[in-house]
């Protein structure tokens, strides 16, 4: 790990801003972005009002936290962190941060709010541990409403893709309950209220309660992977998020969360003769009403917590004998929700990138701060940071990334595949990035890596190629060159004069 | 209805009245009338946000799978769903007639995204016929399409087929309580269509449905929208048809929506029953102008010839080419095909300057979708709007034709056409009730049949669809696609710029001429139902009054003894009629009860 490494650059800049700043009023915001270099990866999770960012946050999480219903606390944005205890802080909008008491009513986190009103809070912050929390922290956002902002506001965004912004957040995962690609207020709903500003590198979009696009029916799930691939191809979503997933959030969140008492009221519906469960499950008010096993106010709770599909599905699997005990059900159930599908994507393309999204936040943020607040030596930290932003490979590759993604930059569509692939998309290991898997033996790797290195080489020197394909060829080129160093069986410093960006 | 069925039985009575008088022409007069009163064709339009449901409840209302419902694609098309022995589907293409019968499983590869991409069959409006008992009194569902949602294109289209429609079923699902763009729908609804229904669907498989009910309906109340929202789940309709289950049928809801559709075709029947009443004695009047003028011979000759040649004349003069109304007819709709040509083309012009101060400002190859569908849309709201003042503007000019040509047949002969009885409003056309739009009254007084109101329906309902059979949005997304370095040259952004320009100017000229010329059919075909429905009625006033005349005229040259052997007879005639007459008016205020 040399000195001269992006994570290292950026903390040098980091540093000097501080000495630049200090005493001044931009002091607060450098420390602020020294801790988010410390602290882990900060996720938000955006969406509209309803559209089931909480329900996905508990289920991230594995408990049943963030309140979901539509209370007044879901105005303001949650932090939640891992901790040693469990503790909230509400920090008003005036005045400093209080921690206050809670209780936990109905699995959700009910908050003493003394003598403030839920109006006049700035944030609310949870620690609280867990294994979930450790590598990333969760940030719930107040739910978008569903006015329709001005043309020029909303297109403004659009027509200065490049004006990078940056937000409190690192990432962003952005939430939406199916909006039809033509409606004009499709872009809307994966809008991130300027939480994370959402570009392919940085933002996962999911199709949330995906259950629903099929109705409740035991096939939703297939549907709701019919309709997520399609927005995979919609350019438009091309220039925001890198993909987009399936999820039926309420679900996912009673698999992590299934008690034993809902594991026995099930299995004693499962008992019955099928006719008479089938009655059961034709509606929800049948469901609810209709006489049967356990009181109605039980089935009305389980009915609530799994909805209609999950109910449907828990059922179907422990008929088919999938399910013989709670465990094996809530397991089942989870795979049912696909919520393992967006975690290993959250692992494969936010933790793993950790350092470079927290230092990309880093950099955009001070220089932010530099052009707002111009101070002796803003200037000069001004171009430190430009610097490494252009020159930093691993930036150059997000940007050659995205703009591959959002159509910006076009290549063959063979070439692209295995561009945006080299450049990390599908993984940052050596074998991801060539497309290999642990099978290969090291000669088949040695051999795929002299083979694109090879092709890259000969595009970038191709004379008839177009001004697009050089460039890209050339950071592909570069990439090569530094992944080098992590050839099997290859001892010694990378080739050529580039510093080698850190791959795990 | 009993009084319905009265009214029905009394026109047959009438028609055979005018018939064995050997006045066929009034007796089509009054069976077409009938007609109405059978199968009023009452519209209601189907709307609500993308995927709340609004093919699966038609689906459930008749019964029958004739809307295409899937998880993924929308309709694109509207949808008249009537009632008809045979099913079938016809499909509308332009302002003309419909071409079909087709089967009804291809409905699919006209109304879908998939089965019809971007309508490449270029279909305006499809018509589905079903025998499905809930249409046979008269009932016209309009499922509309979700395409873009209501805070587009389609919003506003609706909107203007809402000011055609008799009533208009408000769809939302119960898995949230209304946003923004429904509520801003509903309010709209609410000031240009007579009733708006509220259904909430879906409530099967939401657990939480009954607060979402109160939710809405505390905005229905804040909306002054009366009446109730009304749960349904479909879906257990549907299942509850298909399996003979009324225990599911019952669940469903639909009965609820049923009985307010109910009420509807109930309502019309009221409103046009005074209409029809009015007929019978306008009818029956000119039945027995002739045996009036001969009684009124044998009575009392003095004068009395003079008097019918000059009501001959008269009738002569309404019937003739130049007559006076047909130019009131044609000057009204001159001025309002000019005005519309004027005011499609100023709006259309004003969103293109827009367009192009945007566009100076920025790259279009950056965010070009948003920047061309907000343009698309802004464009096909101005067509709407437009569409909307062709209605208007249609029912004044078929309101002042109405007066006037009623001014005219009062100066005739009061005697023969014995106009009043009905309730008129200042345009001289026929008031219906507060629950009618004025666009029924001015169908209703012409004699229209449910068929012509639904070809204009339809013609109006084009507008919906404008926006997707426009070719020329694709030609501009292809010229600028998505291609553009970071740092572009200046001189490419400006060349990008300038072809962006011109096509949209041409997008603009195109939309200009596709719309006008959709809007001239559409005249065009209410200034030929118009002219002939009244040139039917100045025929028959007509051959009233010769009938009058020549009858006058041979009592007059008859001799003494003939004549008072006639009396008798004639004034047995006469009384037969009235007893129609008073039939008519006693079932009149009846059903004003």
């Amino acid at each position: 790990m040399t000195p001269t490494g992006f994570v290292g650059q950026v903390a040098e800049v980091v540093a000097s801003a501080g000495r630049i700043y200090s005493g001044t009023a931009g002091a607060g915001t450098v420390a602020d972005v020294s801790a988010r270099l410390a602290g882990p990866l900060r996720v938000a999770i955006a969406g509209k009002v309803k559209a089931g960012k909480s329900t996905l946050l508990n289920a991230l999480i594995g408990e049943e936290l963030a309140p979901t219903d539509a209370g007044e606390c879901t105005q303001v944005p949650w932090w939640f962190r891992d901790g040693l205890t469990y503790r909230a802080v509400l920090t008003p909008r005036l005045g400093p941060p209080r921690p206050t008491r809670f209780t936990r009513t109905d699995g959700a986190l009910a908050l003493d709010l003394g003598d403030l009103a839920a109006g006049d809070l700035e944030r609310i912050d949870v620690e609280w541990p867990s294994r979930a929390l450790r590598t990333v922290t969760l940030i719930d956002t107040p739910g978008i409403a569903s006015a329709t902002p001005a043309l020029g506001e909303a297109t403004q965004r659009f027509f200065a893709p490049d004006d990078e912004r940056g937000g409190p957040a690192d990432a962003v995962i952005l939430l939406m309950r199916h909006p039809h690609s033509a409606d004009v207020r499709f872009l809307e709903s994966f809008q991130d209220d300027g939480y994370a500003d959402a570009t392919p590198i940085n933002a996962i979009g999911v199709l949330s309660r995906a259950d629903e696009v099929g109705v409740g029916r035991l096939d939703a799930m297939d549907s709701a992977g019919r309709v997520a691939e399609r927005y995979r191809q919609d350019p438009r979503l091309g220039r925001l998020c890198q993909t987009v997933v399936p999820v039926a959030g309420l679900l996912a969140q009673a698999a992590v969360t299934m008690r034993e008492d809902e594991f026995r009221l099930l299995r004693q519906l499962v008992d019955l003769p099928v006719v008479d469960l089938e009655e059961l499950l034709l509606s929800v008010d049948r469901f609810a009403q209709r006489p049967g096993p356990a009181p109605p106010a039980e089935r009305v709770t389980l009915l609530r917590r799994f909805g209609i599909f999950g109910t449907r599905t828990a059922v179907q699997l422990m008929r088919d004998g999938r399910a013989s005990s709670a465990p094996d059900l809530a397991a089942a159930l989870l795979g049912v929700s696909r919520l393992d599908d967006l975690r290993a994507l959250l692992r494969q393309q936010f933790t793993e990138r950790s350092d470079l999204l927290r230092g990309r936040a880093a950099l955009l943020t001070l220089a932010q701060l530099a052009r707002r607040l111009p101070v002796a030596g803003s200037e000069s930290l001004a171009t430190d940071v430009e610097r490494i932003q252009s020159g930093a490979h691993e930036l150059v590759e997000i940007r050659l990334l995205n703009a591959l993604r959002s159509g910006a930059v076009t290549l063959r569509p063979q070439d692209a595949a295995e561009a945006t692939r080299l450049l990390g998309a599908e993984g940052t290991t050596l074998r991801a990035r060539l497309g290999l898997d642990s099978s290969a033996d090291e000669a088949e790797v040695r051999a795929a890596f002299a083979d694109v290195l090879g092709r890259w080489q000969r595009r970038a020197e191709n004379p008839l190629a177009s001004g697009q394909t050089v460039e890209a060829a050339r950071v592909l080129v570069r990439t090569c060159e530094a992944l080098a160093g992590n050839l099997p069986g290859v001892a010694g410093a990378p080739a050529g004069n580039t510093p080698g960006p850190q791959f795990p | 209805m009993a009084a319905s069925d009265d009214l029905q039985a009394l026109l047959v009575e009438v028609a055979e009245s005018c018939t064995s008088a050997g006045r066929t022409d009034l007796a089509e007069r009054v069976d077409a009338r009938r007609e109405i009163l059978a199968a009023p064709n009452v519209c209601v339009v189907v709307a609500g946000e993308f995927k709340a449901g609004k093919s699966s409840l038609v689906n459930a209302l008749v019964g029958a799978d004739v809307c295409p419902v899937d998880d993924d694609i929308a309709t694109s098309v509207p949808t008249l769903v009537r009632f008809a022995v045979e099913a079938g589907v016809r499909v509308r293409r332009d302002a003309g007639d419909p071409d079909g019968p087709h089967p009804v499983e291809r409905v699919a590869a006209y109304v879908t995204e998939a089965g019809n991409p971007a309508n490449r069959e270029r279909v305006h409006v499809v018509e589905v016929g079903v025998p499905s008992a809930l249409l046979r009194d008269g009932l016209v569902l309009v499922d509309t399409p979700g395409v873009g949602g209501l805070g587009s294109t389609y919003a506003s289209a609706t909107a203007t087929a809402l000011t055609m429609a008799d009533a208009v079923l408000f769809v939302s699902d119960a898995s949230q309580e209304y946003t923004g763009p429904e509520l801003e729908f509903l309010a709209a609804a609410r000031r240009t269509c007579p009733q708006v229904v509220p259904v909430l669907t879906k409530v099967d498989v939401v657990p939480h449905w009954r607060r979402v009910l109160e939710l809405n309906e505390g905005w229905l109340d804040r909306a002054g929208v009366p009446g109730g929202l009304i749960p349904t789940a479909a879906a257990l309709q549907l299942r509850g048809l298909h399996e003979g289950r009324a225990d599911l049928r019952s669940e469903s809801g639909l009965e609820a929506v049923v009985a307010r559709l109910g009420h509807l075709t109930d309502n019309f029947r009221r409103d046009v029953s005074a209409a029809a009443v009015a007929d019978i004695h306008a009818v029956l009047a000119q039945v027995v102008a002739p045996l009036r003028a001969q009684l009124d011979a044998l009575a009392d000759p003095d004068g009395l010839l003079e008097e019918l040649e000059q009501v001959e004349r008269r009738a002569q003069e309404l019937n003739a080419e130049g007559a006076e109304w047909l130019a009131v007819l044609d000057d009204g709709m001159d001025d309002l095909d000019q005005e519309l040509e004027d005011d499609l083309g100023r709006r259309i012009k004003a969103v293109l300057v827009k367009a192009e101060q945007t566009l100076r400002t920025t790259d279009p190859a950056s965010g070009w979708e948003q920047f061309e569908a907000a343009l698309t849309q802004r464009v096909s709201q101005e067509i709407s709007e437009v569409a909307v003042r062709l209605t208007e503007g249609a029912t004044e000019v078929a309101g002042r034709l109405a007066r006037h040509f009623a001014e005219q047949e009062a100066v005739i002969a009061p005697t023969i056409t014995a106009p009043g009885h009905l309730p008129v409003d200042g345009a001289g056309a026929v008031a219906l009730g507060p629950r009618s739009a004025a666009w029924r009254g001015v169908l209703v007084d012409a004699g229209w049949g449910g068929v012509e109101a639904l070809g204009v329906m339809a013609s109006i309902l084009t507008f919906t669809s404008f926006s997707l059979f426009n070719p020329f949005a694709l030609v501009i997304g292809a010229l600028v696609g998505g291609k553009t370095l970071r740092d572009s040259r200046r001189r490419e952004v400006e060349r990008r710029r300038e072809q962006t320009l011109e096509a949209i100017t041409r997008y603009g000229e195109d939309a200009i001429r596709a719309a006008d010329r959709e809007f001239k059919a559409n005249t065009r075909r209410i200034r030929r139902e118009l002219r002939t429905a009244y040139q039917r009625r100045a025929q028959a006033l007509h051959r009233s009054a010769r009938e009058s005349l020549a009858a006058a005229n041979r009592t007059l040259g008859g001799d003494e003894s003939m004549r008072a052997a006639h009396h008798d007879e004639l004034a047995s005639g006469l009384r037969s009629v009235e007893v129609l007459d008073r039939r008519a008016d006693e079932l009149l205020a009846a059903s004003a009860r």
